[in-house]
């Protein structure tokens, strides 16, 4: 059952039961004060007559006086004070009856005080309300007889009434409550119906807030919900793209190489070759396999600091990691009769050293690469930026976005000369993002390249 | 008629001298290219090639610009490249090349797919020479220093097969499937009966050598 529907049903059996509990009481209350009033009414009127009457007879009536005269006079006199509903009684005998009871199977009355019945007959609620009067040794009842049936009848009417205005009044409760229910917890739905479009893969549906209410909370709440998922899934669909991405540029790259040997293998198997042929081939294949081997090594690597999510970071000497890189370098820089100049400002920034050392090796090989002997490098830490700086032939502007894509390279096939892979600035890259750190590059087709490391969170 | 002319542009040199000396093997006349600029100021200068294989990713002009060049000089092209989509592909053939071959490639598939652009365009040269045979293919005529050889039809076209192949061995299977057809139910000693033929009526003994697991390889 929806909930708006129990809201409202239960709310409705309360109400009605309240009203009616209200009704019966109001009903009860009202029909014995009715009642009350018709006895109180009967029993004074009997009162008053019997005590004119009895006043009256006891004026005349005397002593010597045979039964039957007393009797004449008792009925003369009743005659004056009676109306059709008296009746009047002496012993057994009726004296006076206008109404059209029968006086002895009605009235039980014993006892000298002023006592009450109500019965039945045909139908009708009959109250009948008498008192002895004992005049001259002589027993006398007096009876007042009164048709109450109005009073109960009068009591069933309202209770009809009731009733009707009770049952008016729960339609029009219901329909009151169910339309107000309904609006209170619509929120709800729209919730609900937003809830299911985002487990249904819509990350980006939010649902309106307009109450400042509990729901209006729960909405609020759902919200924030439904932006972690969303930049979560955005963040692990990214992920996948760029896994996606090197495995289909790994495979890709992965092709040239294998072309080698196998065209080696292949010709090596079923071509007439003479043995120095045979031996370049073999040679070839050797260095291919080698070159698969340094791609499987780098590849791992990259995989590795990918995966990393963080790397324990130690505040270290900077100028003590530049001397250790010029000195790691220095042959290199050497052979290619360049020169390496070091500066540096900063005293230590957090890092893992041996990661880092590899990423600068990296820019400043790169660098190498690129100037003409007799050129100078410059490697640079100045505030939250290490630097490498050559005076090279530059990157063209359009290739500059792509250079830290993996097997990405500027001059394929001079790289490939050289034993480039082309992982070399993806791994630097990797290499910068776990210490919070990035890549950005500056350059000048013939004027030379900057590459600079950036420390975002200058600690 | 001269030996077919081939040129070949591909920038990793282990896969460009593999072409190459398998080419040269099979009887082909190979200019090769490192180089895309390189290659486009060969064919202006000459522009005698017969079938141009061009890999797409080329330092100085890629193959896609290479194309130009090439419907010039009216050289028919494949392309030899790593990049195995859909939309390399069908550029490739909508600009007009011939073929297109994912690396790794076999050699074998290489010079099939070279002698089925060679006919197609025409440019099959029509005498093949290995050592002193001479084979026509027009006339379908075998002499052996300037004296004709009748042979049965299979023998024949058996001896094309090695013959457009030389010095590159043959598997019996493929031998069988290349000249008997793939329907044919024999038997690969079918093969065997036939070299042993072609052995006697040629005097072939020691140039149709036996390789061992592989096959047969008609030398110069």
């Amino acid at each position: 059952m929806r909930l708006w529907l129990k809201v409202s049903l239960v709310s409705l059996i309360v109400a009605t039961a309240a009203v009616s509990a209200c009704s019966l009481i109001m009903l009860t209350g009202s029909g014995r004060s009715n009642l009350d009033l018709a006895v109180q009414n009967t029993l004074t009127d009997q009162q008053v007559r019997a005590a004119s009457w009895s006043t009256a007879m006891d004026d005349q009536v005397d002593r010597q006086y045979s039964d039957t005269a007393k009797r004449s006079l008792a009925r003369y006199l009743i005659g004056k004070f009676a109306d059709e509903n008296t009746i009047l009684l002496a012993g057994d005998d009726v004296i006076y009856n206008c109404t059209t009871i029968e006086p002895d199977r009605y009235l039980p009355i014993s006892g000298t005080s002023q006592q009450y019945v109500i019965v039945e007959i045909d139908g009708s609620s009959i109250l009948i309300a008498g008192s002895l009067e004992t005049i001259e040794d002589t027993d006398y009842q007096l009876y007042a007889v009164r048709d109450i049936t109005s009073v109960f009848t009068g009591i069933e009417e309202m209770a009809h009434r009731f009733a009707l205005i009770n049952l008016a009044a729960v339609v029009l409760t219901g329909a009151i409550l169910m339309a107000l229910v309904r609006l209170v917890l619509k929120p709800i739905d729209t919730l609900s119906r937003n809830a299911q479009s985002i487990a249904d893969g819509i990350y980006d549906r939010r649902i309106p807030v307009r109450e400042s209410d509990e729901v209006g909370n729960l909405a609020d709440s759902f919200n924030r919900m439904a932006e972690a998922v969303e930049i979560r899934v955005r963040e692990l669909r990214g992920e996948a793209d760029r896994r996606m991405l090197l495995m289909s540029a790994l495979t890709h790259e992965l092709k040239t190489p294998m072309t080698g040997i196998s065209g080696n293998a292949q010709t090596l198997l079923g071509t007439k070759m003479t043995e120095e042929e045979k031996e370049d081939s073999l040679l070839r294949i050797d260095a291919e396999c080698k070159r698969i081997e340094r791609l499987s090594q780098k590849m791992m690597q990259l995989i590795v600091l990918r995966q990393n999510g963080e790397l324990t970071l130690q505040p270290a000497s900077v100028q003590k990691l530049l001397d250790g890189i010029a000195a790691s370098c220095a042959e290199q820089i050497r052979q290619r009769g360049l020169t390496l100049q070091v500066e540096c400002d900063r005293d230590v920034l957090p890092m893992e050293a041996d990661l880092l050392t590899s990423l600068l090796l990296n820019l400043i090989d790169n660098a190498g690469k690129a100037s003409s002997p007799g050129g100078t490098i410059e490697l640079r830490a100045h505030g939250n930026v290490i630097s490498v700086t050559d005076h090279g032939k530059g990157i063209p502007k359009e290739e500059l976005d792509k250079i830290t894509q993996p097997f990405y390279m500027v001059d394929k096939s001079r790289a490939r000369k050289a034993g480039g892979i082309g992982l070399g600035l993806a791994l630097a890259d990797e290499i910068a993002r776990l210490h919070h750190a990035g890549l950005e590059f500056e350059s000048e087709p013939g004027t030379g390249t900057i590459a600079k490391v950036v420390f975002y969170e200058d600690v | 008629m001269a030996r077919n002319r081939i040129l070949v542009v591909e920038d990793d040199e282990s896969i460009n001298r593999v072409i190459v000396k398998n080419l040269t093997s099979a009887g082909y006349a190979v200019a090769s290219y490192l180089d895309g600029a390189e290659a486009a100021k060969a064919v202006s200068a000459d522009e005698d090639f017969d079938l141009a294989l061009l890999d797409v990713m080329l330092p100085g002009m890629d193959g896609f610009e290479l194309m130009g060049c090439m419907k010039h000089a009216d050289i028919p092209v494949i392309y030899l490249t790593a990049k195995n989509d859909v939309d390399s592909k069908v550029r490739g053939l909508r600009d007009g090349a011939e073929d297109y071959i994912v690396k790794p490639f076999e050699v074998l598939e290489l010079l099939v797919r070279i002698e089925k652009v060679l006919e197609r365009t025409g440019k099959m040269r029509r005498i093949l020479e290995v050592g002193d045979l001479s084979i026509n293919l027009l006339e379908r005529s075998v002499r052996k220093g300037g004296e004709e050889i009748p042979l049965k039809p299979m023998e024949y076209d058996l001896l094309v097969m090695l013959a457009k192949n030389k010095n590159i061995a043959l598997s019996r299977e493929r031998l069988l499937h290349g000249v008997w057809g793939v329907e044919f139910q024999g038997e690969t000693r079918t093969v065997d009966v036939h070299i042993a033929q072609l052995r006697k009526k040629l005097d072939l003994t020691d140039r149709i050598k036996t390789i061992s697991k592989l096959g047969y390889r008609l030398e110069d």
